[in-house]
């Protein structure tokens, strides 16, 4: 009897505060989950150095996820933004190897990589070609031109600075663990505590509301690509200076990973409610997801197809409980 | 009973007839008969029960009280598809033919002729839809993409399309409110020639002259009540209005005839709308708001008064014309800018122009964000000067809520429009444009916000109040323009009105 009036109190409260935290805490269950099994079926993924492992093969994708979270708030998507990483920092490359001073090549690569993010934007917000088209489009020309200026050869000159950036520890912790940090924090910071940050939100919650309480819609979508294409070419900076060598297609494999972190981390697809918080649980899940994979003792060859249904049912998983907080309110 | 149905069988009854949504009754014990090939008119203000009468015999509803009889055979449709299939269709004003498909195509939709192996025979279907269309007096280019036509047409086509799938009972909505005279003539002519053929037709509009042209009789709807059903021979247009209005109780301001007496202030003039046109639209629209007036623009669903609104606060593009702000020019298409120069909106849309899954306190703070936020960091969110702001709306507006943090969509329609009125006012603006600001509320919330616009003029405000209801537009003016069909076509000004008066002039 005591018993089943204290559940009787407790249970509708446990429900009334996980309800609204349901977006966050679906991914964090996931991620705990998914932490759980790995520690049990192999040996060495709770381990310390495999943890910061973790920590610093996520932080290039935290970097790239950044921009996809900006532009999933608004309702949009960006499909090219690997293919820009891989272009800007093949352009870093390129000129690192006809020995241009680094002092050029950073300003260089920025006012690309925001000319590319402007492109994206002022095509999908003004002309209003669907960004899922649009960013597909700047996908296949960012990867032509990376395919076209380094005649697909592999480029093997990288300046140190960024050598430094994707390899070395500042004490124990890696620089890109610090980047990854900054890019995110400052995210976080735009999107909880600036007037644009509210606007991206409230374009992406209901963008013609938006528009009919005289916000400035297309201005910001413009930007949010433009800030997309800034994080795109920050991380392929990083990215290839980790590898020390620009492919044409460095960072392909990004654009799954990239768009499967945010998501998975609970960002809405359909704008206006996640955060960079989703996104940095979301990351981990991914990192982790692989990096245990690669722990457990099963064939190299079925590793994609394992990550592809366990996203699916996580993808599944998250709906079924944000559904759920949603309706039942 | 109209003369026409005096020796045809009758073709729908409906006998006692009662429907509610949520407790409040549309329709109470509504009879009606109609005889094959008589062409009934159906009236009455908005919320009266039309559409809802008519989505009962249309299937649309199925939960209802009564006995619905079609050609003398009780009948209780499950729903459209089975309404269609007793060979009852309905026009409704949003055509669902699809633009980018022939006109045979669409003639066809659904039942094209097929060979054995299920492909079109594109040479019959195209002969067939000629002789259907020219069987109707319909003569067009049936290998024309759809949207290459005139509305007037698509339209033609709809009915045409739902006549060749074997409708007898024909349901038409609001057909001319979109159409040019010319246009009209040569509906009626459809109206005439399916008359001729024994079908019958149902025709709802707001246009009174339109329904006293094309009917045999007319039936009046008020409140969910049928008033009369009267033969359209020897009617004039006050008769059905008269009827139409009623005594009324329970409204917020007007009986009948009430007279409402309007003066207009002389003070300065702040907002200067020139010579506005819009194809399609409106055309030629002229007027000048003075500090501290309301200007009612008045009139029916489509007449355009809704569409210059949304052009003044730049959420429409026009051709030609200019909007001036104290002599300043109000950028075209660019409501941020308008926004900036101190013109407010208030849409008639909240669903879209309010956000739900978010707070209060982010709905009313939105539009004058960075005001609120105040310079020097005017950039920055700081949650509780929003949330002082939100919370003196709320207490300002009598917005009942649980706080300024719990979401919109926990609020009463009442109080989102409260809400939708208070995120334009946390900054004064010169001018307000208000788009039906009392349309779904209850009565109580009504007058509320009835009240608060009164006293924002009171302030100095300069405000232009658009609707399709006269009660609103005579709650608040205090001078009416009246549209139809895209022109103004006159000024009530310093005199006294009344809603008759005001309904007669559209």
């Amino acid at each position: 009897m005591t018993t089943q009036t204290a559940d009787a109190g407790v249970v509708p409260n446990l429900i009334l505060w996980v309800k609204p935290r349901a977006r966050i805490l679906a991914p964090l269950f996931t991620l705990i989950v998914l932490a759980v099994f790995f520690g049990v079926v192999t040996d060495h993924f709770l381990t310390l150095r495999n943890l910061e492992n973790i920590v610093e093969q996520a932080s290039l994708l935290a970097v790239l996820a950044t921009g996809v979270t900006m532009v999933l708030l608004l309702g949009e998507i960006d499909l090219s933004f690997a293919n820009v990483a891989t272009l800007v920092g093949m352009t870093m490359a390129l000129m690192s190897d006809g020995e241009i001073a680094l002092g050029w090549i950073i300003p260089a690569c920025v006012v690309l990589a925001l000319a590319v993010g402007f492109t994206n934007g002022y095509v999908s917000a003004y002309i209003r070609v669907p960004s899922f088209m649009a960013t597909l489009a700047m996908y296949q020309v960012a990867y032509g031109i990376a395919h076209y200026t380094s005649h697909a050869t592999p480029v093997f000159a990288v300046p140190k600075f960024f050598s430094i950036l994707g390899n070395k520890n500042l004490g124990f912790i890696p620089w890109i663990s610090i980047c990854a940090l900054v890019v995110m924090v400052g995210a976080h910071f735009l999107l909880r505590y600036t007037r644009f940050g509210r606007y991206i939100y409230m374009t992406g919650g209901n963008r013609e509301a938006a528009r009919v309480s005289g916000v400035n819609t297309r201005w910001v979508m413009t930007a949010v690509f433009c800030i997309a294409g800034f994080t795109s070419g920050f991380g392929g900076m990083l990215g290839i200076g980790r590898l020390g060598v620009a492919y044409d297609n460095t960072m392909n494999s990004k654009l799954i990973d990239g768009i499967a972190a945010v998501v998975l981390g609970g960002t809405s697809l359909t704008g206006g409610e996640g955060g960079m918080l989703n996104t940095l649980i979301g990351v981990l899940i991914w990192t982790s997801l692989g990096i245990g994979l690669d722990l457990m003792d099963i064939s190299i060859y079925i590793k994609d197809l394992v990550r592809g249904i366990i996203l699916l049912l996580a993808l599944i998983f998250n709906i079924i409980v944000q559904r759920s907080a949603q309706t039942e309110e | 009973m109209a003369e026409a149905g005096v020796n045809k069988p009758k073709a729908v009854e409906m006998i006692g007839i009662t429907k509610t949504f949520g407790g409040v009754a549309a329709l109470k014990e509504v009879e009606l008969a109609v005889a094959e090939g008589e062409v009934r008119g159906l009236v009455g203000e908005n919320g009266a029960g039309k559409s809802t009468l008519m989505k009962i015999l249309s299937g649309a509803h199925t939960d209802y009280l009564g006995d619905l009889k079609v050609w003398g055979q009780k009948v209780r449709f499950g729903g459209t598809s089975d309404a269609a299939a007793h060979g009852i269709g309905m026009i409704y004003q949003e055509l669902s033919v699809i633009g980018c498909l022939s006109v045979a195509e669409n003639t066809f939709l659904g039942q094209q002729p097929v060979n054995r192996f299920g492909v079109v025979k594109w040479k019959q279907m195209q002969q067939e839809a000629e002789a259907h269309l020219k069987n109707l007096g319909i003569e067009v280019d049936v290998n024309l993409p759809l949207n290459l036509l005139p509305f007037s047409v698509r339209q033609m086509i709809e009915i045409a399309k739902v006549i060749f799938s074997g409708a007898r009972i024909i349901i038409m909505d609001e057909p001319t409110s979109s159409l040019s005279q010319a246009e009209i003539k040569q509906l009626f002519q459809l109206v005439r020639t399916l008359k001729e053929r024994d079908h019958t037709i149902f025709f709802i509009s707001h246009f009174i002259e339109d329904v006293m042209e094309v009917s045999d009789s007319i039936t009046i709807l008020k409140d969910g009540l049928l008033v009369e059903t009267l033969a359209t021979a020897g009617l004039t247009k006050q008769d059905v209005i008269h009827r139409m209005i009623g005594t009324t109780t329970g409204r917020l301001v007007r009986e009948v005839d009430e007279v409402v007496h309007l003066q207009s202030p002389d003070t300065e003039v702040v907002l200067e709308v020139k010579n506005l046109t819009k194809t399609g639209d409106f055309e030629a629209v002229s007027f000048a708001l003075r500090r501290g007036e309301i200007l009612g623009l008045y009139g029916l669903l489509g007449a355009g008064h809704e569409e210059v609104g949304r052009a003044i606060f730049g959420l429409k593009r026009y051709d030609k014309g200019a909007v001036l702000l104290e002599g300043r020019v109000v950028p075209a298409g660019r409501p941020h800018k308008v926004k900036d120069l101190g013109i407010a909106y208030i849409s008639e849309d909240r669903g879209g122009s309010l956000f739900h899954q978010f707070e209060i306190f982010k709905n009313i703070s939105l539009p004058y964000l960075a005001q609120i936020l105040g310079p020097p960091l005017d950039w920055l969110v700081r949650i509780r000067k929003e949330i002082a702001t939100a919370d003196f709306e709320i207490r300002n507006f009598g917005i009942k809520s649980a706080g300024s943090r719990v979401n919109l969509s926990s609020l009463s329609g009442g109080n989102q429009q409260k809400v939708a009125l208070a995120k334009w006012l946390t900054v004064t603006p010169k001018v307000i444009i208000l788009q039906e600001p009392t349309r779904g509320v209850d009565v109580g919330a009504k007058s509320e916000i009835v009240q608060s616009i009164r006293d924002l003029k009171e302030t100095g405000l300069a405000c232009v109040v658009i609707s399709m209801e006269p009660e609103t537009i005579l709650d608040l003016s205090d001078r009416v323009l009246i549209f139809s069909r895209g022109k103004i076509v006159s000024e009530i000004k310093d005199t006294s009105t009344t809603k008759p008066k005001l309904m007669e002039l559209t």
